[in-house]
């Protein structure tokens, strides 16, 4: 009876949120996100840039070949895919569904055990997506049209699959962190994926290195004269007709691979499981309160109203009345205000921290790896712009105001680019007494085209998601000085390409978009 | 000031109507707006303040079409929806500052309305914590604050009075007939004694449409010499239930004391009952359960 009970809790739990998440706009939106990913990492042979390529070779685009990058490249769009399942539990709170299910007999386990398998579950039918897409793009832009289904796809069951369920138990081991900001959370995940992704780590979590070990294993002793090198991830190559052709027979597979699927696999269970002794099971006398402010008073005292037993009349009349007096300078700075407000002393250590590096550290440091993480850890602050009315549930009467759509808007867009203009400052100063009146354009533009992505993907999708995964992506492409991700003009080859001119075009295209959403949002709301 | 709606409709996906064929006409003073769940009346309270837009129909605003020229409403305009949000991170002045400018208000004069706003809606006290730790009686009462910055012309509340204890409702209620003179105040309650101790005229929605406007006075008098209460032993109360429209009931030692209305022409004859003086809930009771039985409103 307890085990049908616990079977059944666990499937409804499943269920309910796995139907949620599938039925939001946003998990549409993660689907043609992963079908263009899928379109992007396997370019064309004369794409001049690579996901994986092999110094001097590069791999024939056969079945293993095809299945393998796919495979490889699955922790980059980890990511994603965290961000897309990171909230099951923050949702049940926020929606106070949270409240009901803690007054039942379900246990925690059994709670996050359901979300556990809600979430692996989306993150299969990404896999599935993926799997369509690979046996799609070899029919598309394979060298050869000897279709091999184990070669191409079975990379993806020992690889990818794995990762996925990875990723589905980091991100609820996260979410079941209770009292731990969301910021926090995707800002520390976003430090822990680079850490996991890092070539030099001993943590091969995503099995990344012992594939790559093995694959490198291959190239060597079929090619004497590989020079070693290898990019995984977007490369810049330019043309790859120099490039000598490596063929790849067989799929990469070792015990020690398998091992080690199976290890971090148990080890993320193992989280989830631990996640369940800490969990708060929705109580929310436990989360901390921030603390309240105390503001002295300079006026006199003021007496409550309520002082007596008689019931005191508000006097209406006797309150002053103001003249209508518009300014766009003051509605900027509470706008600011707004945006600051609330944040946590960490982040304000942090965000100090780099600042104060991006004045005094050797310029390419600053302007290549301070100015962008300074940038992105406002990704909490600048990510709500586009949302936080509805969120908030503020939009009824905040539309219902007088020009919302000439006076607030522009009044947040702009607020947003003052923030990341003056976090800029040192590096903006920097460049332009150095007369690289380039990057000040680059970084002048890349503070505008900031929030105007974050508006105008909130206002679309009613999410702050796509934004945190394209600016997190966008953010990583510059620390791994990739031209194509560049807002800021940091790297070279960039500048030569004209970035910044395609991102105030793109800008441009942004905030058209957010303005005829937000005129949509108002008419109909 | 006047508000002119003829012929509005709202039409939802699937050929629903949450509004149908509405028309009203409104002068100055407070209308109370009753009506069961469902009824259409945050819908029609949405359209007048300018979020969603009618499928078809006309509503003025002191002879301007709204759909077409909303900012005119906007700019006189204060509305406070039924479920609505705070930034939890502000305090009261900080939202309440932001809400000025947003609204067209900045200066020295703005900020010493918002100081008399919270003094008399009691959260002077709290203005510097910040929102999210405030109850839902203090939401509710920002809430106001904000409808109230800008010493709006109209003034369109849905369900004001939620959240509020019995002191802060008749301390809300009161304010709200001092300003409604020279305003358009449009309220909608499930609490009826709040509509009945304020509005001047009420309006009655049922299913979207317009069941009954009309004074208040002239509302009540339909259920005039209509009221009564009895006795009523535990056997006789199901029976009962299921003959006249029941609007109170209380146990009592011996039976249910009952409050019922009598249907048009109607009378009482095998029990003894006692007439008392009909309300707006049996005027609105009687209304609602008219239009189920289809006696006078047919679809």
């Amino acid at each position: 009876m307890k085990i049908n009970y616990a079977i059944g809790s666990i499937f409804h739990i499943a269920k309910a949120d796995f139907l949620q998440r599938v039925r939001s706009y946003y998990f549409l939106i993660a689907l043609g996100v992963c079908v263009f990913i899928m379109y992007t990492f396997i370019p064309p042979l004369d794409a001049g840039y690579k996901i994986l390529s092999l110094g001097n070779y590069r791999g024939f685009y056969n079945s293993a070949w095809i299945g393998t990058m796919v495979a490889m490249c699955a922790p980059f769009y980890g990511l994603i895919c965290f961000y897309l399942v990171n909230n099951s539990v923050q949702r049940d709170i926020d929606t106070g569904v949270g409240q009901i299910i803690s007054t039942t007999r379900i246990s925690k386990l059994q709670y996050l055990f359901g979300k556990l398998i809600s979430n692996f579950t989306v993150l299969m039918i990404i896999v599935l997506l993926m799997a369509i897409m690979t046996v799609a793009m070899f029919l598309f832009r394979g060298e050869t049209k000897h279709v091999e289904f184990g070669k191409l796809l079975l990379p993806l069951v020992i690889f990818t699959v794995p990762t996925m369920f990875i990723i589905a138990a980091l991100a609820l081991f996260f979410d079941s962190l209770s009292g731990l900001s969301r910021g926090f959370i995707n800002i520390a995940f976003f430090l822990l994926w680079i850490l996991m992704l890092s070539t030099s780590s001993a943590i091969d979590v995503f099995g990344f290195n012992s594939g790559m070990t093995e694959l490198k294993r291959l190239v060597y002793t079929m090619h004497s004269d590989w020079n070693g090198g290898y990019v995984v991830g977007i490369g810049y190559i330019g043309s790859s007709n120099e490039l000598k052709v490596f063929t790849l027979e067989s799929i990469i597979l070792s015990s020690s691979i398998l091992l080690n699927r199976i290890f971090w696999m148990a080890v993320s269970f193992g989280l989830v499981l631990s996640g369940s002794l800490v969990f708060n099971r929705f109580d929310t006398s436990k989360i901390k309160v921030r603390k309240q402010r105390t503001r002295r008073f300079t006026g006199e005292k003021r007496t409550p109203v309520y002082n007596n037993s008689i019931i005191s009349r508000i006097k209406y009349h006797d309150i002053p009345v103001a003249k209508a007096r518009f300014s766009y300078f003051s509605l900027i700075m509470v706008e600011i205000k707004l945006m600051l407000r609330g944040k946590s002393t960490l982040w304000l250590i942090i965000s100090s921290g780099l600042f104060i590096a991006s004045v005094f550290t050797p310029m390419n440091f600053a302007y290549k790896i301070a100015l962008p993480l300074l940038w992105f850890f406002q990704i909490l602050n600048v990510s709500q712009l586009g949302t936080r009315e509805i969120t908030h549930r503020c939009h009824e009467y905040i539309f219902s105001t007088a020009y919302p759509l000439t006076r607030q808007l522009p009044a947040t867009l702009a607020a947003a680019s003052v923030v990341m203009l003056l976090l800029a400052m040192p590096v903006g100063l920097r460049v332009l007494l150095s007369g690289n009146l380039y990057s000040v354009y680059a970084i002048s533009v890349g503070a505008l085209f900031i929030p105007a992505l974050a508006i105008a993907s909130g206002i679309l999708t009613g999410s702050s998601k796509l934004f945190e995964v394209i600016f997190t992506i966008m953010v990583y492409g510059i620390l791994n000085n990739v031209p194509f991700f560049d807002f800021i003009g940091a790297i070279e080859k960039s500048g030569e390409m004209g970035m910044a001119h395609y991102i105030l075009a793109i800008t441009s295209g942004l905030i058209i978009l957010a303005f005829s959403g937000r005129k949509r949002q108002i008419t109909y709301i | 000031m006047e508000i002119s709606i003829k012929g509005l409709s709202k039409k939802y996906k699937g050929n629903k109507y949450g509004l149908k064929n509405f028309d009203l006409e409104l002068k100055n003073g407070i209308l109370g707006l009753i009506g069961p769940n469902g009824a259409g009346k945050s819908t029609l309270m949405r359209i007048l303040a300018t979020i969603s837009k009618p499928s078809e129909g006309l509503i003025t605003f002191n002879g301007i079409d709204i759909v077409k020229s909303p900012d005119n409403v906007r700019k006189v305009l204060g509305y406070l929806p039924q479920d609505f949000g705070i930034y939890p991170n502000l305090t009261a002045v900080e939202f309440l500052i932001y809400m000025a400018a947003i609204k067209g208000y900045t200066g020295k004069g703005i900020k010493m309305r918002i100081e008399a706003l919270l003094e008399e809606l009691n959260l002077i006290d709290v203005r510097d914590r910040p929102i999210g730790t405030y109850s839902g009686g203090m939401k509710q009462r920002i809430g106001i604050a904000q409808v109230l910055l800008g010493d709006p012309k109209l003034l369109i509340l849905d369900e004001p009075t939620v959240g509020l204890d019995p002191e802060e409702r008749v301390r809300f209620r009161n304010m709200l007939m001092e300003l409604s003179g020279e305003r358009i105040v449009i309220l909608s309650s499930h609490i009826v004694s709040d509509i009945e101790t304020i509005a001047n005229d009420v309006a009655i929605v049922y299913q979207g449409r317009l069941l009954e406007h009309n004074s208040q006075s002239t509302v009540l008098k339909t259920v005039e010499n209509q009221v009564y209460e009895t006795i009523l032993t535990n056997e006789e109360f199901d029976s009962f239930r299921m003959q006249y429209t029941i609007s109170n009931s209380m146990r009592k030692n011996d039976g249910w004391a009952v409050r019922f209305t009598l249907n048009d022409g109607e009378k009482m004859t095998e029990r003894p009952v006692q007439p008392v003086t009909g309300t707006l809930e049996d005027a609105y009771l009687r209304a609602i359960l008219s239009a189920k039985r289809g006696e006078k409103y047919e679809n």
